[in-house]
C-alpha cells in the first residue's frame, strides 16, 4: 500500500467510530434513493418490455386500412430474415345465443405473440399456433358475460359459427392506461376470410409485427421501411416509441418518490460536510508537521482522498450487501419483489456518482469554510443545491423536478430558519432562571450550530409529516370511499338510447351518472398556426415527451353546460350564455403542457370538419374521483351535430346486481360497449398504497439520517464546547447542574426544531394537497394527534441517547 | 550557507499591522551553530518559518546554498525542505498514526518510494530506542518523543537543522539528556543548527548566540 493510502487507512481505522458513523448515515440516507433508482429502473424495463408486448414487436408497422398483396410482398422482402406476424382487426357485431354484441375481433397468424403471453382463466397460455389447430375463438370475460356465455358454447361472427375455446385473462394489449371500446375476441388470421366481414370498404386496422434477430437493427430497418413505405396511412413504429405512456402514472409516482428520497442525499451531504470539518480539523497538525517536512501539497490531498476513499468503499460494500438482503426478503407482494429484483449499472454507477458528489460537495465546503473562501455563504449553499438539483436530475430526468427540488429544499429550510429564530425569540421573552437565560442567548447567537441541528431534526419530521397529510388524503380519497370508485365504463351509447338506459338503471337500482357526449377530433392549429409533426427522438425530457404526446394525440372533445361537480375553474370564466364565437374550457395541466392561456385559439379536425374556439376558462379535475373528464371542452352549440356517441360511469356495485343489469343492457341497448375497469383502479390503488408505505419508510430512514448528522455536529461542536465547560467547572459549576443545562439546551432545540418543522410541514401538505393532487385539504384532531405524538416521540427519543454520549464530562 | 537579507514580515490582526520582522540581515557559514533568544511574540518563530521556506517575506531575500527561496512556488520550497532541511519542535509533532520507526522513516519513504527501514532502525537505535520501534506516539513519554523528532529530523541528512524549543516541553532531567543526544548527533553529521529557545543555558551551548529584538537580530 502506498505511503498516502496507509496514512489514509490509518486515520480511518484510528477514527473508526466516527467513519462507521459517517458510513452509516451514507448507507441510510442512500438506501431510499437506490431501492427507488432500482424500482424506477425495473418499472422502466417493465414499460419496454410492455411497450413491446402491447405492439408486438421491435417494429410494428401499422395501417389503417389493409395493406395490399403488392404492399405485402415488397415490406416482407425487407425484414423477411426477420421474424414476424401479422394481424388484422376490425369492429364488428356478433351473435350469440339470445342477443348480439359489439366486439373488436382479432385475426392472428400462427407467430403470434412474438412478445409477452395471453393468459387464460384456466392459467394456460394462448399462442398463435393453437388458435390455428383449434379453429376456434377465445373472448373476453366481458363478453363471456354479457351474451351469457360458457366455454364451448357457438358464437356467429359474420358467416362462421367459431366455437369458444377459452376465456382471456390477461392479454398483451392490456394496460394500466387503456382500455378497449369493446371487448376483444381471438380468431385464427386463417378464417378472417371465411367470415365474410372483410370487405370493400370495412374499416380494418393491419399491423405486422417484427421481432429482430438483433435489436440494433431497430433504427436502420426503421428508416428504410419509412422511406419505401411513405404513406400516410401506414405508420412504423420501433417497440421502445410504441405505447410510451404505459405506466406513466406509477413513473411519475416514483420520480415524486425519488425526491423524497433526494431529503436524505441532502442530510447525507451535510454529514460529509460535518465529517470533513472533523476530518480537516483533526488533520490540521498532521498536515502542519507533514508540509513542514516538506511533504507537497498533493500528497496531503491524496490523503485525504484515500480517506474518502476507504468512507466511500465500505459504504458502498455495505449498501450493496443490504439492497441484496432487502432482495431476498420476500415481501408478501409479487410487485415490490418485481420492482427490486436485479441491479442495474447504471444504478450502481449512479449510487457511486452519488457518494462521490456527497463526499466532495461536504469536503468542498467545509474546506471553504475553514479557509474562510470569500462569499463562502453564498457558494457553499448554491453549490449544495447544484447538487441537489444535479441529484434530482439523474434520478428524475426532469428539468421541473430538477428546479423543483432545489427550490421545495432552500425554501423549505428558508421557512424553518424563519420559524426557529421566531421560537427562539419567543422563548427568550419567557421567564427562566438566569443560566437557562444565558443558554438560550447562547442558541440565538450561535446560528451555525442551531441552524444545522433544525435542519437535520426538521427535515425529516417535515417529509415524515407532509407525506403522512398527503398520503392521508389520497387513501381517504381512494382507500376509505370504495363507493366512489368506478366500476364501469360505458360506451357507445348513441342519443337516443340515453332514455332507455336510464330507465334500466333506475329498474336495476344502478347509480348510471349523467351521460357525457364525446366526439373524436384532432387539434389542427393553434392561434392560426398549424401543427408540424416534429422529427421522433430517443433523447427527449419527461416534460418534451408529454408536450409531444399531448400535442399530436387525437383528442376526445365534449361539450357541457355545467361544470361536472368533480371540476373547478381556476382561471377564466365558464361559459357565457350564447357566446359569439364558440368557447373553449381547458384542463389547467393540458393547457401548461401546451402553453396555451385564456384568449387562445384552437382549431380542430372532428371528422374532417373543421371547428375553431377560443379558450375562456381552465379547469381543475380531481382525477382521484375515476370520473371521466375531457381535457378539451366546448360551449354548447358547436359539436351537438357532430358525429358523437356518450360515455356513462357505473359506480362500484355488487357483482350480481351489475351482471344483471349488464346483460339486461346487453339484450336491450346491443351496441352499449362496456369496460370493467374496477381492476385496473384496483392496480392503480395498490401501488399507491404500496409508494404509503414506502414513503413512510423512508421519511422515517430520513429523521434517523437527519439525527446521525446531529452526531457529528455534536461530536465537532463538543471539541469547541469543550474549553468554555471547563472553565465552568472551574468557576465552581457543578457538573450536575452543567449537564442540566446541557439537556435543557439540546430538548429546547428540538422541540423548537420539531415544532417548526410541524408548522413547515402543515404549510407543504396543504400545498401538495390542493395544489398537486388538487383534492381538499384534509386534517382531523386524531392525525394532528399521531403526528404529534410520533414527532414528539421519534424526535425527542432519538435525541437522548445523542444528549447523554456528547454530554458535559468532568474535569480529568 | 544560509543569508537573509533585509527581510522584513508584518502580520494584520484585527485591521492592525504588526511588524515582526524589519530590515533583518543574518548569516550562517558551514558547520555552524547558532541559538537564538528572544522573548514570546518577538518573531522567533516566524524567523524560523521563513528560513524554513513555509513563510514568505514581505520583502528582503532568503539564500539557502545558493537558492533564492523566494523565487521558489510552494512545490519547490517543499522538495528543497524535505532535501536540505530538518525540524525539531517543542511539541515534537510525531505523526500519530505512525509508530516510532515508520515516524522516522516517513520522509525517507516518501522521497524513495520504497518501504526501507535500515537506515530508520539505525537512527533509532543511536537515539536509544531500538526496542520501542514499533510503539506509537501515544505510547512513548516525552522524552521519547522528542528523540524519535531528532531522528526523524535527521533520516534525510539534512544541511540544517531548524529547531524551535527542542526542551520545552520536557522536565530539566529529560531535557538535558535529550539536549546532549541531540548536539551529539548534529556535530557528528556536520549538520548546522538554528536554535530557537528561551534558554540561555541552552543557547550557550551553541556556536553564536543571537537576540531577536525590534525586529532585528543583535548578537
Amino acid at each position: 500500500m502506498s505511503l498516502a493510502l496507509r496514512f489514509s487507512w490509518r486515520y480511518f481505522k484510528n477514527n473508526l467510530a466516527i467513519n462507521l458513523l459517517f458510513v452509516l448515515t451514507l448507507i441510510i440516507s442512500s438506501l431510499g434513493f437506490l431501492i427507488i433508482n432500482s424500482m424506477r429502473t425495473n418499472l422502466l424495463a417493465q414499460v419496454e418490455l410492455k411497450t413491446k408486448e402491447l405492439s408486438g414487436g421491435d417494429i410494428i408497422i401499422s395501417s389503417r386500412r389493409r395493406l395490399q398483396a403488392s404492399e405485402l410482398k415488397r415490406m416482407t422482402r425487407l425484414f423477411n430474415s426477420h421474424q414476424y406476424s401479422q394481424q388484422m382487426s376490425f369492429y364488428s357485431m356478433v351473435q350469440g345465443k339470445d342477443a348480439s354484441k359489439l366486439v373488436q375481433i382479432k385475426g392472428v397468424d400462427e407467430l403470434f405473440p412474438l412478445y409477452g403471453t395471453i393468459k387464460l382463466a384456466n392459467g394456460e397460455f394462448l399462442s398463435g399456433r393453437q388458435l390455428e389447430n383449434l379453429a376456434g375463438i377465445y373472448v373476453y370475460p366481458e363478453l363471456m358475460d354479457s351474451l351469457n356465455l360458457s366455454v364451448g358454447d357457438a358464437l356467429t361472427i359474420g358467416s362462421l359459427s367459431l366455437k369458444v375455446q377459452g376465456v382471456v385473462e390477461e392479454d398483451v394489449g392490456q394496460s394500466m392506461r387503456g382500455v378497449n371500446l369493446a371487448p376483444r375476441i381471438y380468431m385464427p388470421f386463417s378464417l378472417l376470410e371465411k367470415t365474410g366481414l372483410i370487405q370493400f370498404g370495412s374499416t380494418i386496422s393491419q399491423v405486422i409485427s417484427i421481432k429482430l434477430n438483433n435489436e440494433r437493427d431497430s433504427q436502420k430497418l426503421k428508416t428504410i421501411l419509412e422511406k419505401v413505405f411513405n404513406d400516410p396511412t401506414i405508420k412504423i413504429k420501433s417497440g421502445s416509441q410504441a405505447g410510451q405512456d404505459q405506466f406513466r402514472f406509477l413513473e411519475s409516482t416514483l420520480s415524486l418518490l425519488g425526491l423524497v428520497g433526494l431529503f436524505g442525499i441532502f442530510l447525507a451531504s451535510l454529514a460529509s460536510l460535518y465529517s470533513s470539518f472533523r476530518m480537516i480539523h483533526n488533520l490540521e497538525d498532521d498536515f502542519q508537521s507533514l508540509k513542514l517536512m516538506g511533504i507537497k501539497r498533493i500528497f496531503r490531498i491524496r490523503i485525504l482522498l484515500g480517506i474518502q476513499f476507504f468512507q466511500m468503499l465500505i459504504s458502498f460494500t455495505a449498501i450493496m450487501a443490504l439492497f441484496f438482503i432487502i432482495q431476498q426478503i420476500d415481501w408478501g407482494s409479487g410487485l415490490v419483489n418485481e420492482l427490486l429484483k436485479g441491479l442495474e449499472l447504471r444504478a450502481v454507477i449512479t449510487l457511486m456518482v452519488t457518494f462521490s458528489l456527497i463526499i466532495i460537495t461536504g469536503f468542498f465546503m467545509a474546506f471553504a469554510y475553514q479557509r474562510k473562501t470569500p462569499y463562502f455563504k453564498i457558494i457553499g449553499p448554491l453549490f449544495l443545491l447544484a447538487l441537489s438539483g444535479q441529484i434530482a436530475f439523474m434520478q428524475t430526468n426532469s428539468i421541473k423536478m430538477t428546479i423543483i427540488f432545489p427550490i421545495v429544499l432552500l425554501g423549505s429550510s428558508f421557512v424553518l430558519y424563519l420559524l426557529m429564530t421566531l421560537f427562539l425569540r419567543l422563548a427568550s421573552f419567557l421567564s427562566w432562571p438566569i443560566m437557562a437565560e444565558r443558554w438560550i442567548d447562547y442558541l440565538r447567537r450561535n446560528k451555525s450550530l442551531t441552524f444545522p441541528f433544525a435542519l437535520c431534526l426538521g427535515l425529516g419530521v417535515v417529509i415524515l409529516n407532509t407525506n403522512y397529510i398527503l398520503f392521508r388524503n389520497m387513501q381517504e380519497e381512494i382507500r376509505f370511499n370504495p363507493e366512489k370508485l368506478p366500476a364501469y365504463f360505458l360506451f357507445d351509447i348513441q342519443e337516443e338510447q340515453r332514455k332507455e338506459l336510464y330507465a334500466l338503471a333506475h329498474e336495476k337500482k344502478i347509480n348510471l351518472e349523467q351521460l357525457t357526449p364525446m366526439v373524436r377530433g384532432r387539434l389542427v392549429k393553434i392561434n392560426g398556426s398549424e401543427l408540424n409533426r416534429e422529427e421522433e427522438s430517443e433523447d427527449l425530457t419527461v416534460e418534451e415527451e408529454a408536450e409531444k404526446r399531448f400535442r399530436h394525440r387525437p383528442v376526445n372533445l365534449s361539450f357541457m353546460d355545467s361544470l361536472p361537480t368533480n371540476e373547478s375553474i381556476v382561471e377564466g370564466k365558464w361559459f357565457t350564455q350564447k357566446p359569439q364565437t364558440p368557447e373553449i374550457s381547458l384542463e389547467k395541466r393540458y393547457a401548461q403542457r401546451l402553453g396555451l392561456r385564456l384568449g387562445d385559439r384552437m382549431e380542430f379536425d372532428v371528422q374532417g370538419v373543421r371547428v375553431e374556439g377560443i379558450v375562456t376558462s381552465l379547469r381543475q379535475v380531481r382525477w382521484t374521483s375515476f370520473t371521466p373528464s375531457f381535457f378539451i371542452v366546448f360551449s354548447p352549440g358547436l359539436l351537438e351535430d357532430a358525429p358523437q356517441t356518450f360515455l356513462g360511469v357505473i359506480r362500484a356495485l355488487d357483482k350480481n346486481k351489475a351482471s344483471s343489469f349488464l346483460r339486461a343492457m346487453n339484450n336491450v341497448l346491443p351496441n352499449i360497449s362496456y369496460v370493467d375497469i374496477q381492476r385496473l383502479v384496483k392496480r392503480i390503488t395498490d401501488i399507491l398504497l404500496k409508494v404509503v408505505d414506502a414513503v413512510e419508510i423512508l421519511s422515517i430512514l430520513i429523521l434517523f439520517s437527519g439525527l446521525l448528522v446531529i452526531v457529528f455536529i455534536y461530536a465537532l461542536d463538543k471539541i469547541i464546547r469543550r474549553e468554555g465547560e471547563k472553565l465552568l467547572l472551574m468557576i465552581g459549576l457543578g457538573l450536575k447542574r452543567l449537564n442540566q443545562l446541557w439537556f435543557f439546551q439540546n430538548y429546547l432545540l428540538g422541540i423548537i426544531s420539531i415544532g417548526s418543522a410541524l408548522f413547515l410541514s402543515l404549510g407543504l401538505s396543504y400545498l401538495a394537497v390542493t395544489e398537486l393532487l388538487q383534492m381538499t385539504w384534509n386534517i382531523d384532531s386524531l392525525a394532528i394527534g399521531k403526528i404529534l405524538g410520533l414527532n414528539f416521540f421519534l424526535g425527542l427519543a432519538f435525541l437522548f441517547p445523542l444528549c447523554l454520549i456528547f454530554r458535559p464530562r468532568p474535569l480529568n | 550557507m544560509i543569508e537573509l537579507k533585509k527581510v522584513s514580515k508584518s502580520f494584520t490582526k484585527g485591521g492592525k499591522t504588526i511588524s515582526i520582522l524589519k530590515d533583518l540581515d543574518f548569516s550562517l557559514i558551514k558547520g555552524e551553530s547558532v541559538a537564538i533568544l528572544g522573548p514570546s511574540g518577538s518573531g522567533k518563530s516566524t524567523l524560523l518559518s521563513i528560513l524554513g521556506g513555509v513563510l514568505l517575506p514581505d520583502s528582503g531575500e532568503v539564500i539557502i546554498n545558493g537558492t533564492l527561496i523566494n523565487n521558489l512556488n510552494e512545490g519547490k520550497r517543499s522538495d528543497f525542505r524535505i532535501n536540505n532541511l530538518g525540524f525539531i519542535f517543542q511539541d515534537f509533532r510525531l505523526l500519530p498514526h505512525f509508530n516510532a520507526l515508520e515516524n522516522i522513516a516517513f520522509a525517507k519513504e516518501y522521497l524513495s518510494g520504497k518501504n526501507e527501514m535500515s537506515a530508520s532502525k539505525e537512527l533509532l537505535k543511536r537515539v536509544g530506542l531500538e526496542d520501542r520501534g514499533n510503539h506509537f506516539p501515544h505510547e512513548l513519554s516525552g522524552g521519547e518523543c522528542q528523540r524519535v523528532a531528532i531522528a526523524r529530523a535527521l533520516i534525510n541528512q539534512p544541511k540544517i537543522i531548524l529547531a524551535d524549543e527542542p526542551t520545552g516541553n520536557l522536565d530539566n532531567h529529560t531535557g538535558e539528556k535529550i539536549i546532549n543526544l541531540f548536539f551529539n548527533e548534529v556535530s557528528s553529521s556536520d549538520t548546522n543548527l538554528i536554535m530557537v529557545t528561551h534558554s540561555r543555558e541552552l543557547a550557550e551551548r551553541c556556536d553564536r548566540i543571537l537576540e531577536l529584538k525590534d525586529g532585528k537580530l543583535l548578537a
